[in-house]
Formats: structure tokens, C-alpha cells, sequence
């Protein structure tokens, strides 16, 4: 069971792709900014960044299916916190606001991680002086995301090896919360054992 | 011969209050190999993870004459080199470079030395062209060597194996028996795999429910028929068919 889901197309060989990661992680951070200071009344501008962003999909090369299934992960939290702006006076300019502005942030970010590899990611983040206490974080969560998806999986085969009567719904969710629970606690053991690994190897904070 | 480890009368509690280790005495000597056998939850890998000042600080457990105190913690973890049984909890940096890098940064060495080491180490087990690999993309095999070298780069005193080949094909087991073979450093090898104990070892600690149950000479233990027996072993095939 071995899988590549978070690099899957960051292999491909186009402009985007090869341009240095750290070139990639300012421009991303200087256009992050930018979306974020546009007052969205400007609407032309939000026609350049959505148009811009299109071009750069084209010239990346990553299947539109890809970028929008991704998108459609994000979406309905981006409009549940948007909702809570429809509460004040004249919130509708604000939810749009929050959503089309966090809609084309997730875009570029997603662009950007769908075209370089993790690790370079990293590096670059290493030389943008990001502390290390946060790199560590983002190094552990990339290592052990392929062995959590193993694990889910394994388990969930275990599950249907003996599930042999068909459940109600209602007893599905139930065992489903006990197989997260028994998740949550394998993983905690195991980040205890890890942090056992890198102190074993001199590792102090 | 000088002492590597000393334990004296050493007990310990887990917070759940399961008693793992209940009064271990017991030495190991410089550029020894000695091995720690039992049955399942016996206290084995309780006692290793002791042995590196992992589980708490402890005057009753000497490393070359130096207590495990918070004082000599970096001297202890210097020589000591712990390898866990799982290599996914052994190896948690995104590539293996950087897994076997990991140990001597943390040691406080230049980038040269540091790239030096890696390089000594990845080809001590056979993995040099590995280098850029991530963990997860080896096999048990290679990630068990791996794991060992992420050790060996710190180049430790005093080697601590849990478990390190089980759930390993037959060349796997061989490939890692004689790498360990050639290390002529002190090893503490937990195990099941009693024919390993034979090869690589002197002598041979016996723990059931933590308790050490006898210390001895290797081939005299293990052709005990009834003490293994007593304790969930097996006399090996091998000392079986003289």
C-alpha cells in the first residue's frame, strides 16, 4: 500500500513546475497579500487574479478535475465561515468578499503544492527563515499522512472482513466513532514513540 | 573488562500500574553481545528503553560508570544508540538523508562532517543509493537497515536492538545478522529469534514478567529445555539436532 497522493503532479515537467521553490513561495505570499488588501469593489482586479490564476492552471498542466475536486474539499468551509458575516449590517459585501477572496487564495495555494514536491516546500520554507519547530510539524505531517492512510485503510478492510450482516446506519456511525477513537489512540502512542526515536538521537527542546 | 551498562536493583511502574521491571540486576561488558529473551510483554522492551535514559532518570542504571541523570543525559544518548522495533516510529524525516542526518546535527557537527557520516553509514548497510528516498517507498528490509544506520552515523558505544528482524525474509534476517556481526561494538539485542541469539551472542538474559529469570552463557540457556519451556521458548533447531 504505498501512495504519492500529496505529489502526485508534482512531477510533471512545465515552466511552473521548474521554477525555484523558494521564487515560488514569494509570489505566492506577495499575491496572497494582495488578494487579501484588494477592497472587493475593485472588481476588475478580481477579474485579473481569477483570469491569472486560470492562466497559470493552463501552463501547469494539472488536470482541471484535480484542482476543482481539491477546491471542492475547501469550499464548504470557506462558506460556513463566510456565513457568520451575513449577521452584520450590509454582510452580504462581506461574504462575498471572504469567499471569493479565500476561494482564489486556496487556488493559488493549491497550485502551488500541486507543482513542487513537499520537500522542496520545506527547504524553501527553511530559507524563508520559517522557524524549525513549524518545519518539523509540516515534515511529521507529510511522514506519517501515507501511514494514516494505511492504517484507515487497513482498518476499514478489517471492518468489512467482518461485517457480514448489513448494518443500519445508525450502527455504522457507531462502530465508525470507535474505529476513529481506536485511530486516534494508535496514532497519539505512536507520536509518543516517535518523540522516544528523536531523543534517543540526541534530539532536545 | 570495562563495564558498559550496569544495572542495580532496578524496578519500574508503568503510570497504567502495570509492573514491568521488578528488581533487574545485571551487567554487560565492553564490546560484548549480549541478548535479551522472553516471552511477549516479559519486560524486554522496558528494559532497553531504560537503557538510553528514555522512560525516566534512574541511579540504579549505569552507563560506563555514569548514572542516568539529567546531567549526563547528552554523554548517555551519545554513546547509547537505541533502534526501535517499528521502523516507522525509527524513521520520521521525509527522505533518508535526512533521517540519518538527523542524529549527528543534533550531535553539533558542520554540514561536512554531518554529509561524511551519512555517507558512512548508508553504505555501512548498503543503502547509499537510497539516499534521497523516502522511508516509506523501502522495504521492511531496507527500512530495518535503515533504521540502523541512523544510528550507527551517530557512532555509538553501545548498540540496543528491539526486535530488529522480526517479520524479515530469510535474506533480510542474513543480510542484517551479518551486518551486526561486524559491528565489533557492545550490542543488547531483544529478540524472539533464539537461532540469531546463538550467532550473535555471548550471553543471554532470560526475563519473564519482569523478572530476570537467569544470566548465562548462551548455549547453555538455550539448550535448557525446561527453563524455556517454563517461560514461552524454544530450544533452536539447531542445538536440538546435536
Amino acid at each position: 500500500m504505498r501512495h504519492a497522493f500529496i505529489d502526485i503532479h508534482a512531477g510533471l515537467n512545465t515552466p511552473l513546475h521548474r521554477l525555484n521553490p523558494t521564487a515560488k513561495m514569494i509570489f505566492l505570499i506577495i499575491f496572497l497579500l494582495a488578494i487579501i488588501f484588494t477592497p472587493v469593489t475593485h472588481k476588475l482586479w478580481f477579474l485579473f487574479y481569477a483570469l491569472f490564476s486560470c492562466m497559470l492552471i493552463f501552463l501547469s498542466k494539472i488536470p482541471l478535475s484535480f484542482i476543482l475536486q481539491r477546491l471542492a474539499n475547501v469550499i464548504p468551509f470557506i462558506i460556513l465561515v463566510s456565513l457568520s458575516a451575513l449577521f452584520k449590517k450590509q454582510g452580504h459585501i462581506l461574504f462575498v468578499a471572504c469567499t471569493l477572496k479565500a476561494t482564489l487564495a486556496t487556488l493559488l495555494v493549491l497550485l502551488v503544492s500541486a507543482t513542487t514536491r513537499f520537500t522542496k516546500i520545506l527547504e524553501a520554507l527553511k530559507r524563508l527563515k520559517v522557524p524549525e519547530l513549524f518545519i518539523h510539524l509540516f515534515s511529521f505531517m507529510y511522514r506519517y499522512s501515507f501511514l494514516l492512510e494505511d492504517q484507515m485503510l487497513r482498518t476499514q478492510r478489517a471492518y468489512t472482513c467482518r461485517s457480514i450482516n448489513p448494518q443500519n446506519n445508525f450502527a455504522k456511525v457507531k462502530i465508525l466513532s470507535n474505529i476513529l477513537g481506536t485511530i486516534f489512540i494508535r496514532t497519539y502512542e505512536r507520536a509518543e514513540r516517535v518523540y522516544l526515536a528523536m531523543c534517543a538521537r540526541g534530539y532536545k527542546r | 573488562m570495562r563495564k558498559a551498562v550496569q544495572i542495580k536493583n532496578l524496578s519500574f511502574t508503568y503510570p497504567d500500574g502495570n509492573r514491568a521491571l521488578v528488581n533487574i540486576s545485571l551487567d554487560v561488558g565492553e564490546g560484548e553481545s549480549v541478548g535479551v529473551i522472553g516471552p511477549n510483554g516479559a519486560g524486554k522492551s522496558t528494559l532497553l528503553l531504560h537503557l538510553n535514559g528514555l522512560l525516566n532518570e534512574n541511579s540504579s542504571i549505569k552507563i560506563f560508570d555514569k548514572p542516568i541523570a539529567r546531567e549526563n543525559i547528552a554523554f548517555i544518548r551519545k554513546k547509547v544508540a537505541f533502534v526501535f522495533q517499528d521502523p516507522q516510529d525509527q524513521l520520521f524525516m521525509p527522505t533518508a538523508y535526512e533521517d540519518v542526518a538527523f542524529g549527528p546535527l543534533n550531535l553539533g557537527l558542520n554540514q561536512e562532517e554531518v554529509d561524511e557520516r551519512v555517507n558512512y553509514a548508508l553504505s555501512a548497510v548498503g543503502l547509499l543509493d537510497k539516499k534521497n528516498h523516502s522511508s516509506h517507498h523501502l522495504s521492511l528490509g531496507q527500512q530495518r537497515r535503515l533504521s540502523l544506520a541512523t544510528v550507527l552515523a551517530m557512532s555509538p558505544e553501545i548498540l540496543v536492538l528491539d526486535e530488529p528482524n522480526s517479520n524479515l525474509d530469510h535474506s533480510s534476517r542474513r543480510h542484517l545478522i551479518n551486518l551486526l556481526k561486524n559491528f565489533n561494538i557492545t550490542k543488547i539485542i531483544a529478540t524472539h529469534d533464539l537461532e540469531m541469539v546463538l550467532e550473535l551472542c555471548q550471553r543471554v538474559f532470560l526475563l519473564d514478567a519482569g523478572i530476570l529469570v537467569k544470566a548465562g552463557d548462551t548455549r547453555g540457556i538455550l539448550s535448557d529445555k525446561e527453563l524455556l519451556q517454563a517461560h514461552g521458548l524454544e530450544v533452536p533447531l539447531s542445538l536440538l539436532a546435536r
